[in-house]
């Protein structure tokens, strides 16, 4: 996947849970479980 | 192995575009002989990719002022201005520059990516949220990182979106600052204002607005987008360049912040760099000049913007979604869009080629930029080269009409 598309995938995940997930921490994402860790810690309004 | 191959993914990328015989990224000009015109591999060529908007790098009132300032106060200021001291002019320019827009304060950069490095990272911190567009600028996005705000996207031109990513932020505490750019550089396309202002109003963000691109292009003043929009009272800050409409060099941000001259000693891109040279000071003073003497100026801008625009249109060729001095054609892939490219070159035309990922759409973009100094037969002859390579390479045939047509 290209930047774009990542862009994408992002915004589309952002759409589904309601939430927005800063630049600093898409840039920590590395695996799908750190996708999964980073958008559950945002729904709950935790600290990542 | 050596520090550097880390990038090695870029080199490769760039290695494989200078296998077609072209450097797009290192061209070089044999001597640039007007705004519109120069010798590019001992040829005369017709300039259509630089963004000489209004042709002012060789107004003879501009360099007059250059030649003036550099004879009797020198080539350089050799310091800054918090640790070496203001020349007269930066303060001169400054004054003027607030002036121009309306505003109380205004301050100027060695650079406009310093300007937005500098703004961008003094006006949020920790704890703050910093929305920008998503097609934002480089020095956008190098400024949110200088800073520590949070920092989140929205769609490109996107107003619901930014509404709603505000609305996602409801009852976190830190000031919002919205960013978004007059015209973007890669399309052409403005920014939604009257919408965003209106979003920015009813969140209670701060909204700035990077009219590099439309300073002395749009607005009845040449005030920019801002103005021609009609929304200039809910624009916390304006950041732009000299080296576009000005021709020359230079950055700056103007606002009615009551306390923005704190920023001269917290904002570091300004603090800790050397101030412009006189000779840039006296051109650009001048050429503020020439924007709001001349409205004729942004009369034949506009004029040849549009003229090659729907003739670009009319051929058939996939243009942005508005006639503007940046006019982007897609291509549509890379082996065309080079080969495209070196041709117009061949054929005496200087453009740019961008290709992902500089590029907001997948595919890679011929992008010509209109000046006010071109006069109606360059334009008219870009044309000619462009219908004459575009039917050359296939792409013009009666039963391809929609050339470069991806979506």
């Amino acid at each position: 996947m290209d930047s774009l598309g990542v862009m994408d995938f992002v915004m589309a995940i952002e759409d589904f849970y309601d939430i927005s997930i800063p630049l600093d921490r898409i840039a920590q994402v590395q695996t799908v479980g750190d996708l999964i860790h980073a958008v559950e810690a945002l729904r709950s309004g935790a600290p990542a | 192995m050596t520090i550097l191959a880390k990038h090695n993914a870029y080199k490769l990328a760039y290695d494989a575009l200078r296998e077609h015989g072209v450097d797009p990224l290192n061209v070089r000009f044999d001597s640039v002989l007007s705004p519109t015109e120069g010798i590019l591999n001992g040829k005369r060529t017709i300039l259509i990719g630089t963004h000489n908007y209004l042709g002012l790098t060789f107004d003879p009132d501009c360099i007059e002022k250059a030649v003036e300032a550099t004879r009797s106060q020198g080539t350089g200021t050799t310091g800054s201005r918090v640790a070496n001291g203001n020349y007269d002019g930066h303060l001169r320019l400054e004054k003027a520059l607030a002036e121009f827009y309306g505003r109380d304060h205004a301050m100027v950069f060695s650079t406009g990516y310093q300007a937005n490095l500098g703004v961008l990272s003094t006006l949020v911190g920790r704890g703050d949220h910093l929305m920008l567009d998503a097609d934002s600028h480089a020095s956008i996005y190098d400024g949110s990182r200088l800073g520590h705000a949070e920092v989140i996207r929205f769609r490109h031109n996107n107003p619901d979106d930014l509404y709603k990513r505000l609305r996602r932020l409801a009852g976190a505490p830190g000031d919002r600052l919205i960013v978004v750019e007059g015209i973007y550089s890669m399309l052409g396309d403005t920014a939604p204002l009257k919408e965003i202002a209106a979003v920015k109003r009813e969140t209670g963000a701060y909204l700035l607005v990077d009219e590099a691109h439309s300073l002395g292009v749009l607005g009845a003043t040449g005030r920019g987008l801002a103005e021609a929009a009609g929304v200039e009272d809910d624009v916390d800050f304006i950041v732009g360049t000299f080296s576009k409409s000005l021709g020359s060099v230079g950055g700056f941000c103007v606002s009615n912040s009551p306390d923005f001259d704190v920023m001269r000693i917290v904002c570091r891109p300004y603090m800790f760099t050397a101030s412009l040279p006189p000779s840039v000071i006296a051109s650009t003073l001048q050429a503020l000049i020439k924007i709001q003497t001349k409205p004729s100026l942004r009369v034949d801008l506009m004029r040849n913007a549009r003229r090659f625009y729907d003739g670009l249109a009319a051929m058939g060729f996939q243009v942005g979604p508005e006639a503007n001095p940046i006019v982007a054609v897609a291509m549509p892939d890379q082996d065309t869009a080079v080969a495209f490219w070196k041709m117009l070159m061949e054929s005496g035309l200087y453009l740019n080629l961008a290709v992902p990922p500089a590029t907001p759409t997948n595919t890679p973009l011929l992008r010509t930029i209109v000046s006010a100094a071109h006069t109606l037969s360059q334009i008219d002859t870009a044309l000619a080269i462009f219908a004459d390579v575009g039917r050359r390479l296939g792409l013009l045939t009666a039963d391809r009409r929609r050339a470069g047509a991806s979506s």
